[in-house]
């Protein structure tokens, strides 16, 4: 960077002066009439290259020459900096830092040299720079809400803190940590302020996508437009982070692991899908994938991977009895950069049966009534007072039938799934019912019908999108000839049956009449819709549960649905994946807490639930260790909930007595694995507008606020030498010119 | 001084009259070669054959007239001597001016190159023809402008001048091309005497001039010359515009001068080189010299180099 103690810049201008003689004496040009033009013609011939060529060096030597003098007499001088640095940050008075410190998983990575423990020698460097009467706050990512020191004036006990903290398993968010630091600035009380990022520079935690909400961050770290650099309003963000080190190494990961069902039921082979993934530059051979339940092998896989290949491992196993179990898979035989996830679980449940509410508008037994058809798909067996030869219904799906005014809490605390059948209307009391059961987990299959009223179903039902209803519902339309569904979302857990691409079932299905849906909003997914692009069947999430809506009857009157081979399928996926949410959720990530009530409890507000001094449970950490867990409540409910929970890995809650064990994951975010590093483009178009000294080695951290790394170079001595030089070679150069005149004369 | 002479008379013809022509006296023109004219003149011929003037003797060879045997030699001496006379002979002389755009060039407020080129063949006429000569005249510049055959009258003399007075300069030098044109017209030996800058390509020019000799002219070239185009004494930034439609040029004049002279020199050099090697004469007359003290030097130069052969 070049600085002018002297900004007569000005002088610049002279380097004009030869062009302007040069003007000037080209308009002096006195006319001249001439005989003997053929000898100034042989002579130009012979000439003119060469004087052009000579005339130009000797303006531009000139030129040069007056230009090095002009900025010569400016004393520019030349600083050198490390690259990146950015300006000097120059401490006015005492100095409030708040280090932001990024401990989620990859900072754990490579194994061997953890960016982390460079982070915490850049964090001691950066502290170094610090003096007596300096206040620093330590905000952690994986306790955001729990800062380490807040604010403290030891600087000793500031670095100690640092010492202390490692890697945890909580997902990178770069943003959600600038913003709990930026709330900190309050509660300090020294006039200059610095944000100090410590982070390993991956990419994958700071979201370069989530523009809107880097725009937010940039608006409160930019502060208003005559903002002070270095202000609460304005503060100095300081980003320091290890150079990245992957080397060869790569990494390995489960990304994934998921069931194909939605719903398991014992007995039963489900397809156990684990997702491997892999990022190094060499191939890996032999690697080993290994399926355990409840921490038993029960199966293997070996697989070899090329560079940048990502594999799906399939798995088919049967859960004998229904509870609660742990599946993981766990990836061996390759040492790569990051081992934490080299393992992924997740928590199920196997259940036996699955309670669903069917309200009909038009009550029935049997087949008859607005769902009958539905009951008869969900349980064939089904009949009042048991089956036909008498023994009780062992299917999965538990069906209740009701008309409306069996929508009570009672009925709603026992059920998981609720279907309105072509209902015409519902009471305050009850929207509002049904409303906290799909927030509370539940889920709502409305299935509309010549009852339905659309405009009663608009106002109460969908409330302009705040309602459970997915959709608006537009006047019944009847079709001229019936019209067939022309596209389904084949892969959804809802249309489960149609997965394999064999059936086409579906295309089977005729629809006289339905309700057109109104502008469906952009989270409402369509599963299935008619020829022309109409939706027939559309599925929303609403809370922790899901609400799915059938524009068209499944009494048999508006469409065919309830006879064609398609309609028993689409009928058990749909219910079990609007029912197959386990709550509390059983997956958790890092930094979330544990919550846990007995597993014949439900969600819902229940009377005769355990209260929370009821409840008794021990549970167990993946490394063996108890964990706590206090009476709480989760969702209003009773419930015991630990504190947040960091490390990665299955917890055990053991009801009192032992008799049962319920499984929790705390996993990692599958982004955690990907440990490429931030671009500079990635990181200008985050923080953009936003003045920022980035650092990747201690020395750098000192050299930012003294000018120890601020080598500095009077450039015009320089200048005056190139000058003088350039005067010397003006010299020689007219010498030449008027010696070969001269010799040639 | 030549303007002196033109303004005092109001014409070339009053100038030449006064003042140069009273000043060359009786300075002969010598031409080298001999011409076969028979009239008299006051010119010395090479060639030996009967006439009124006693040359001498030479043995008699077969084939002489016997009326040419002096009978008083062969009496005295016993020797057949036949007498040989020397011949006078009229001159025919063909005046070339170049009146090209480069003959317009005046330098120092001195008369033109044409101008002191017209006075200069003016001046050589009246002498040839007050010597009983014949004079013609050619004006050219890139083709024949006008041309008069040899005669001997001051009628003649008086109309040759007139021509000239009425010539302007113009037109782009090309000598070679226009002396090749005019030889054919020259049938008889006689003095061919050019008058011009000659800044022409030499090869060509000489070219056309051996064609000259070729046809038993004795050639003899005048180069006019301005004293600034020698000395080419320009400083600063000149836009020289030519005389002959050439592009302008704009130069330094200091920085040049010496590539110039050189150029010039080089010209000339090989012009002097090229002309000796065909036996034609070449005189370079400044317009800033005296017309008359000019041509006594060079015609006595001549008359020396004729005596000489």
């Amino acid at each position: 960077m070049i600085e002018f103690a002297v900004p007569a810049l000005g002088g610049i201008a002279a380097i004009a002066a030869p062009v302007l003689i040069h003007i000037a004496h080209r308009r002096r040009f006195s006319p001249m009439s001439w005989g003997a033009m053929r000898f100034l013609q042989e002579l130009l011939a012979r000439k003119r290259r060469r004087m052009s060529i000579d005339n130009l060096l000797l303006l531009a030597v000139r030129m040069l020459a007056i230009a090095c003098l002009a900025l010569a007499l400016t004393r520019p001088q030349l600083s050198f900096r490390a690259a990146g640095l950015g300006d000097l940050i120059s401490r006015q008075g005492r100095t409030s830092a708040i280090i932001m410190i990024d401990d989620s998983l990859s900072t754990a990575a490579p194994r061997g040299a953890p960016a982390f423990a460079a982070m915490q020698k850049l964090g001691h460097a950066y502290l170094e720079t610090l003096k007596t009467g300096d206040e620093v706050s330590i905000v952690q990512l994986s306790r955001l809400g729990d800062p380490v020191a807040d604010p403290i004036y030891d600087l000793t006990a500031a670095g100690e803190a640092i010492d202390k903290l490692s890697p945890t398993a909580v997902g990178s968010d770069m943003p959600a940590l600038i913003d709990a630091a930026l709330d900190r600035v309050g509660r300090h009380l020294n006039p200059d302020i610095e944000l100090v990022l410590l982070s390993d520079g991956r990419a994958e935690g700071f979201g370069v996508d989530a523009k809107e909400r880097w725009e937010r961050l940039r608006a409160r770290l930019r502060g208003p437009d005559n903002a002070v650099a270095g202000t609460r309003a304005r503060p100095h963000v300081i980003l320091l982070s290890p150079r990245s080190d992957q080397g060869e190494r790569g990494n390995l990961a489960v990304s994934a692991l998921r069931i194909d069902r939605t719903l398991l039921p014992p007995g039963k082979p489900v397809a156990v899908r684990a997702t491997i993934s892999y990022d190094g530059a060499r191939p890996i051979a032999g690697a080993l994938v290994r399926l355990l339940v409840n921490g038993r092998d029960v199966a293997e896989q070996s697989l070899d991977l090329a560079p940048g290949e990502i594999r799906e491992l399939v798995f088919i196993h049967a859960f004998a009895e229904p509870g609660s179990y742990l599946l993981e898979a766990v990836v061996e035989g390759a040492r790569d950069a990051l081992a934490e996830d080299d393992r992924r679980a997740l928590a199920v449940e196997v259940e036996t049966r699955l309670p669903v509410l069917l309200i009909e508008g038009k009550a029935g037994r049997s087949l008859d009534g607005s769902l009958g058809m539905l009951a008869a798909a969900l349980d064939p067996l089904a009949s009042p007072g048991g089956t036909s030869d008498g023994r009780a219904s062992t299917d999965l799906f538990a069906i209740e039938r009701a008309g409306v005014s069996g929508l009570t809490e009672q009925a709603l605390s026992a059920a998981r799934v609720v279907v309105l059948g072509d209902v015409p209307a519902l009471d305050a009391g009850s929207v509002s019912a049904l409303e906290r059961f799909v927030v509370g987990g539940g889920g709502i299959l409305v299935v509309a019908g010549p009852a339905t009223d659309p405009e009663l179903a608009n106002r109460f039902w969908a409330r302009s999108g705040d309602g459970f209803l997915p959709a608006r519902l537009g006047p019944a339309r009847l079709a001229d000839k019936p019209l067939h569904p022309s596209t389904a979302a084949i892969g959804h857990p809802a249309l489960e049956a149609f997965t394999s691409g064999a059936s086409d079932a579906w295309k089977e299905i005729s629809v006289s009449r339905w309700f057109p849906l109104e502008s469906p909003p952009a989270d409402c997914e369509r599963l299935l819709a008619l020829d022309g692009g109409e939706p027939l069947l559309v599925d929303r999430a609403r809370g922790r549960g899901r609400v799915a809506l059938l524009a068209t009857g499944l009494d048999g009157a508006w469409s065919d649905l309830p006879y064609r081979s398609a309609f028993v399928p689409m009928s058990r996926s749909l219910i079990a994946w609007l029912g197959g949410n386990i709550l509390p959720p059983r997956n958790l990530l890092a930094g979330e807490r544990l919550s846990w009530f007995p597993a014949h409890a439900s969600a819902t507000n229940a009377p005769g639930i355990p209260t929370p001094m009821a409840l008794a449970a021990t549970a167990e950490g993946p490394d063996g260790k108890p964990v706590a867990l206090a009476p709480s409540a989760w969702e209003g409910h009773p419930a015991l909930v630990s504190g947040i929970l960091v490390q990665p890995g299955a917890y055990a809650v053991r009801e009192a007595g032992g008799k049962h064990t319920t499984w929790f994951e705390v996993g990692i975010s599958p982004g955690e694995s990907r440990l490429a590093p931030l671009s500079p483009a990635d990181l200008q178009e985050c923080l953009h507008d936003v003045q920022r000294h980035a650092v990747s080695e201690p020395k750098q951290v000192t050299e930012l606020f003294t000018s120890a790394g601020n080598r500095t170079y009077d450039l015009w001595r320089v200048l005056v030498i190139a000058s003088a030089s350039l005067l010397l070679v003006e010299t020689l150069l007219t010498r030449g010119l008027v010696g070969r005149e001269r010799a040639a004369a | 001084m030549v303007d002196d002479m033109t303004s005092a008379s109001g014409s070339l013809h009053g100038s030449v009259h006064q003042q140069v022509l009273d000043r060359l006296g009786k300075v002969f023109v010598a031409a080298r070669q001999a011409v076969e004219s028979v009239l008299a003149g006051q010119h010395r011929s090479v060639r030996r054959g009967l006439s009124v003037e006693f040359a001498g003797h030479r043995p008699y060879q077969a084939g002489d007239d016997l009326r040419r045997l002096d009978w008083i030699v062969y009496a005295r001496s016993d020797r057949y001597d036949v007498r040989v006379y020397e011949e006078e002979t009229r001159l025919r002389a063909t005046l070339i001016v170049d009146s090209s755009g480069s003959m317009g060039y005046s330098g120092g407020g001195r008369p033109s190159k044409l101008d002191f080129a017209k006075l200069l063949a003016a001046s050589l006429g009246f002498l040839m023809v007050r010597q009983s000569d014949s004079v013609g005249l050619a004006i050219c510049d890139t083709e024949v402008r006008a041309h008069l055959p040899p005669a001997g009258t001051m009628g003649h003399m008086l109309t040759l001048i007139d021509r000239l007075e009425r010539t302007p300069a113009g037109g782009e030098t090309s000598l070679g091309g226009v002396l090749s044109a005019l030889a054919p017209r020259l049938t008889r030996r006689g003095l061919v005497i050019l008058i011009t800058d000659a800044f022409d390509d030499p090869e060509k020019l000489v070219e056309a001039l051996r064609l000259l000799r070729y046809r038993k002219q004795d050639v003899r070239l005048f180069q006019v010359i301005d004293p600034l185009e020698e000395s080419f004494p320009f400083q600063g930034m000149i836009e020289f515009l030519g005389l002959e439609h050439e592009p302008r040029l704009r130069l330094d004049g200091d920085r040049v001068r010496a590539y110039y002279q050189q150029a010039l020199g080089a010209h000339r050099g090989r012009l002097a080189e090229l002309c000796h090697g065909i036996g034609v004469q070449l005189e370079t007359i400044r317009t800033d010299e005296d017309l008359a003290l000019a041509l006594v030097r060079v015609l006595t130069q001549r008359s020396v180099t004729a005596v000489r052969q």
